[in-house]
């Protein structure tokens, strides 16, 4: 009995340090991963140009040609998607920078996200903001007032 | 504000005599007026543009009968000063491509397609100081009161003005019909517009007419003009610049009639009148 008493008081302290050190290096090591990741996506690019889109009345739907460029430290797939819309405008497969141009047709401001392939996670995200130079609003529903 | 957007219709201050002289005639441009603004904003039906103030600059060239000179062609830089201001029902406007000038409203009635406001405001201009007019009588603005219905039938606006004189100057009465459309093609925004309008006697004889008293004191032989009806075709495109920044450009013609023309008050004579303008302005 005092032998196993023994065992247990020399092997349990032993196995939680053990433990406890695997899971320390596990943590450090995705700590270390996903803080890696990061600075890639940090690293990654994505413009468009030119911008805003202005259109003359709130509503209306605004037109402008765009081009979006991007570029990524890592080769890979990558996916421009109408983050508004979720649309996929165009991939790349295997490249760290594309360029792509399109005819911007909306009545609202559109988020645009570059994306690896399949997922639906933002790596960078711009906007095209769409502007007007006048308000218009409905005129209150009346009735005849003066006749 | 009328006077400001009429200038550009005038080469010089001899034509800007000429022109408020015969505003009737050109109140083809005038009876455009909120329709007008309507097809270049391409507002929905019934819709109403908030409160706003916007000042431009333009030019502006044309050719047009002309009371002072002989030479009918023109151009002239013209001021923009166009704004609204809306509270519940009344309202205050002004826009430069319409002639009309300042106009206080109060919007009477409205449906889903149908609005029918009541309108009063200054129209119509006095003879200039030139000296060739020096021994006429005055030629007062005249204050016009009336009602505005504009209709929003399928793709067109339709305006119908019928207004009179109540400052006890011209006296007179003017009807006016105008039918309009846009198009965005792209971020331009283009209209047409047609138009007919109606004066009636009063207004010409009171901007046109010789009195024999003033024929007996001047060379003007005396002249009694009747009603007339003139028509009015407009196309035009504005074009968001920025967010601030508007782009406008107009071209316009207009029958003038027999009544306006036989006036001994014009040194020269056109059936048609017709302008084309373009300007830039700053939305505030």
């Amino acid at each position: 009995m005092n032998t196993l008493l023994s065992v247990n008081t020399i092997v349990r302290p032993l196995l939680t340090a053990t433990i406890t050190v695997i899971l320390l290096v596990s943590i450090g090591k995705t700590g270390t991963v996903h803080a890696a990741q990061d600075e890639l996506n940090t690293a990654a690019q994505l413009s468009v140009t030119p911008k805003p889109c202005v259109a003359l009345r709130k509503g209306q739907t605004c037109y402008l040609e765009v081009t979006f460029t991007w570029q990524h430290p890592k080769v890979g797939n990558y996916c421009l998607v109408n983050a508004t819309t979720n649309h996929t405008l165009q991939c790349w497969e295997q490249h760290t920078k594309g360029e792509f141009s399109f005819d911007f047709q909306a009545t609202m401001s559109n988020d645009f996200a570059l994306r690896t392939q399949a997922s639906t996670t933002d790596l960078v995200s711009t906007t095209i903001p769409v502007a007007w130079v006048y308000q218009s609003s409905k005129r209150a529903k009346s009735t005849w007032r003066l006749f | 504000m009328t006077t400001l957007i009429k200038q550009h219709h005038r080469a010089s201050h001899f034509l800007l005599a000429s022109l408020l002289l015969t505003s009737v005639c050109f109140s083809g441009a005038s009876a455009a007026s909120d329709i007008s603004h309507k097809l270049r904003q391409s507002t929905e039906a019934n819709s109403a543009t908030e409160n706003y103030f916007e000042l431009g600059l333009g030019i502006a060239t044309g050719i047009a009968p002309k009371l002072t000179e002989d030479e009918q062609t023109w151009t002239s830089g013209y001021l923009v000063m166009n704004g609204s201001y809306t509270w519940h029902n009344a309202f205050i406007e002004a826009y430069g491509e319409s002639g009309d000038g300042l106009l206080l409203g109060y919007n009477a009635y409205e449906s889903d397609n149908w609005s029918l406001d009541l309108v009063v405001g200054p129209q119509f201009s006095g003879l200039d100081s030139d000296e060739k007019f020096a021994e006429l009588d005055d030629r007062d603005t005249s204050v016009m009161l009336g009602g505005r219905l504009t209709g929003y039938v399928g793709e067109n606006v339709l305006q119908f003005t019928l207004k009179q004189d109540i400052a006890g100057k011209s006296k007179g009465m003017l009807a006016t019909a105008l039918v309009g459309r846009n198009w965005q093609v792209r971020n331009w925004n283009v209209h047409g517009l047609l138009g007919v309008q109606y004066f009636d006697s009063n207004i010409n004889e009171y901007y046109l007419g010789v009195s024999e008293a003033e024929a007996a004191r001047t060379q003007f032989t005396a002249y009694t003009p009747g009603s007339n009806i003139n028509y009015t075709a407009e196309v035009g495109v504005t074009y968001p610049i920025s967010e601030n920044w508007v782009f406008r450009s107009t071209a316009r013609f207009n029958t003038v009639s027999d009544a306006d023309m036989n006036s001994p008050l014009f040194a020269t004579t056109r059936s048609t009148r017709s302008s084309l303008s373009a300007s830039v302005s700053y939305v505030f």
